[in-house]
């Protein structure tokens, strides 16, 4: 190992300059495509933009719907045991004395958003993290069984709720059942973190406009998010069976048409398949503009083996990758948040990143290919017998 | 001690066959300075290729102090290279831009050998070849007569058995081919063994045997009765 270091010591003081400027440039240009893996673009009903601190990976598949007759179709508790998330619309809640409010958006976690707060209605995941956040709670419990919810304590004082009162979810459209909840306990927002349950949510419908309303199933667990494409034949198919008017006949034309799949967030899986990728081009890429083909030849020549010649190149290469990695991913992050928020609130432009976590891989892919091409076409074997066949030659 | 017994080196094959070098059983002692003389084509510098690992036999075998180096591979041919043989070139094969030093040093750091040990080896190869002035500057500086003696420095740094070279005065004018060859011999006195190939009748005749080559076959083996 110290040998290598000194050969990596004194190589990399005899880089030159193109090579460190084009592994720059390739790092830079990746890394912003990996940066469109880890921040979340929407841009398609409206600018929400995060980055994904906890890197698990998720599928967000949208059904535009076209009325809410076709979203009603669509029953909560269907969609809850098929896609194992909750899924609602914009409500009136209504205290026991008749007086009322609106809501306009859902979260994640099937969470009702007013202009005054949140009130929860959790699932299992929300309860397992909340469960943990009693400092938050004002008065009561986390609500733990059905029909029970928890309500920002403005939202409370709006309804004039205590612990133990009832508050029905009305929803607007006549058709759709109304529901009943006992307030478990009342809670002040300040005190969670943010991503207990405010992760993202998404607009449904405006209030009192049904003319257009969008529905979504989202997928939370990093596995069944990779899972949920294949079972999205499946699960147009039970859409189908609800009435949708649905062209469901070919289910990858209706994919792009009518389903964005928004993110897929880097999982270790990939991010350690892109560093060994970058590693590994970056070492193609040292050996091969460096032309240190007769370097490595003498080095064999004066004893050295093969793993001590590709540990160099490698750590040189790790070097490299290391130190434009920290450059270039401060690059990455202002390109995705800062550069794509620009396009979309001053040129009015909008992206859809759709591709994202396919394009990383195949400019690994190409760059990979290219530089082994490159190698190959050199025509000289890394082997010490070059030089015997040079010293033939002469 | 090498031994040589019924090497032959075969390139290409059917009607393109060609034979190298064809069949040569040889013994060098240690501490012999044997020239292998030839014309252009005889087959001298495959023969030290195959007695140094650049190049593999395709007939018979060769043993170096016992070692049958036809059967080494990875690191055991890293050692073998590193510890029992210096490598001397007509083009010299330095680092160009390493320092005199760095150069020198690189069969030691192979070795696995750091510090204060490597510097004073280093002092005394340099001093030994009269560069000890030399020592911070780039290789690529220096003159031919020179970078060869830098050459030689490396190639005797881990005080190997046997130093092999190959046409080391062929780029080199007079004045410097003369000290080069009285490095060689000064080198021969410390012990070492040395074989080189050379097309100098001259330089040939610093050795204190010479093998002559012919179409890849030993044409004749003779002391030399100049050697003084």
């Amino acid at each position: 190992m110290k040998r290598i270091l000194y050969f990596i010591k004194t190589e990399v003081r005899l880089l030159k300059k193109s090579i460190i400027i084009i592994a720059l440039i390739l790092t830079v240009f990746l890394s912003a495509f990996m940066g469109a893996l880890s921040v979340r673009m929407d841009f398609v009903n409206g600018f929400y933009s995060y980055l994904d601190e906890n890197f698990s990976s998720y599928v967000i598949v949208a059904y535009r719907l076209k009325t809410i007759d076709d979203l009603m179709k669509i029953s909560p508790d269907e969609l809850y045991l098929n896609n194992k998330t909750w899924l609602t619309c914009a409500v009136t809640l209504e205290n026991a004395e008749g007086q009322a409010m609106e809501t306009t958006d859902i979260s994640e976690n099937a969470g009702l958003y007013s202009d005054l707060g949140a009130i929860l209605v959790l699932n299992d995941k929300t309860k397992s993290k909340l469960d943990s956040a009693s400092d938050a709670l004002v008065s009561g419990q986390w609500n733990s069984g059905e029909r029970q919810i928890c309500v920002d304590k403005k939202v409370a004082e709006f309804l004039s709720l205590a612990v133990g009162d009832t508050v029905s979810i009305i929803p607007k459209e006549p058709s759709a059942p109304q529901l009943s909840y006992v307030v478990s306990g009342i809670f002040d927002r300040e005190p969670l973190k943010e991503d207990y349950f405010f992760n993202f949510y998404y607009y449904i419908t405006e209030s009192n406009e049904f003319e257009f309303s969008n529905a979504r199933m989202v997928y939370y667990d990093a596995r069944s998010a990779h899972a949920s494409f294949s079972k999205y034949e499946d699960t147009l198919g039970s859409l189908s069976v609800t009435g949708l008017k649905y062209p469901l006949s070919s289910p990858i034309t209706d994919y792009f048409r009518n389903i964005m799949p928004i993110k897929l967030t880097l999982d270790v899986a990939v991010a350690l398949f892109f560093a060994v990728m970058v590693v590994i081009v970056y070492t193609l890429m040292t050996m091969f503009y460096r032309q240190r083909k007769p370097f490595i030849c003498r080095l064999k020549l004066l004893g050295a083996g093969s793993g001590t010649v590709f540990g160099i190149y490698f750590g040189i290469a790790v070097a490299i990758f290391l130190v434009v990695t920290l450059i270039s991913s401060g690059f990455g992050v202002l390109f995705n948040i800062y550069f794509m928020h620009l396009c979309e609130t001053v040129f009015e432009l909008s992206f859809r990143t759709t591709f994202s976590a396919v394009v990383p891989l195949l400019s690994f892919a190409v760059l990979t290919a290219f530089t082994a091409l490159m190698f190959a076409l050199s025509g000289r074997r890394i082997r010490s017998d070059i030089i015997a066949q040079e010293v033939k030659a002469e | 001690m090498i031994n040589l017994r019924g090497v032959t080196k075969i390139y290409g094959s059917g009607q393109t066959e060609f034979r190298a070098v064809d069949d040569i059983t040889l013994d060098i002692s240690d501490g012999e300075f044997v020239a292998i003389v030839g014309k252009s084509g005889s087959g001298k510098s495959t023969l030290l290729n195959l007695i140094g690992t650049l190049d593999s036999i395709s007939v018979g075998s060769i043993t170096v102090d016992g070692e049958e180096i036809g059967s080494l591979k990875g690191k055991e041919l890293a050692r073998f290279r590193n510890q029992k043989i210096g490598f001397v070139f007509q083009n010299f094969y330095l680092e160009p831009e390493y320092t005199v030093r760095e150069c020198v040093e690189i069969p030691l750091i192979l070795a696995g050998s750091f510090g204060k040990e490597n510097t004073e080896k280093v002092d005394k190869a340099l001093k030994l070849v009269d560069l000890s002035d030399k020592m911070k500057s780039k290789t690529k500086t220096l003159s031919g007569g020179e970078q060869q003696r830098v050459a030689i420095a490396r190639a005797i740094i881990n005080d190997p058995h046997f130093i092999l070279a190959d046409e080391p005065c062929g780029n080199l004018d007079g004045k410097n081919s003369e000290n080069i060859m009285n490095i060689f011999k000064n080198l021969h006195a410390q012990g070492r063994t040395i074989l080189m190939v050379t097309h100098d009748e001259q330089d040939a005749h610093m050795a204190q045997r010479i093998v002559t080559l012919a179409d890849g076959r030993v044409i004749s083996d003779e002391k030399n009765t100049l050697f003084y």
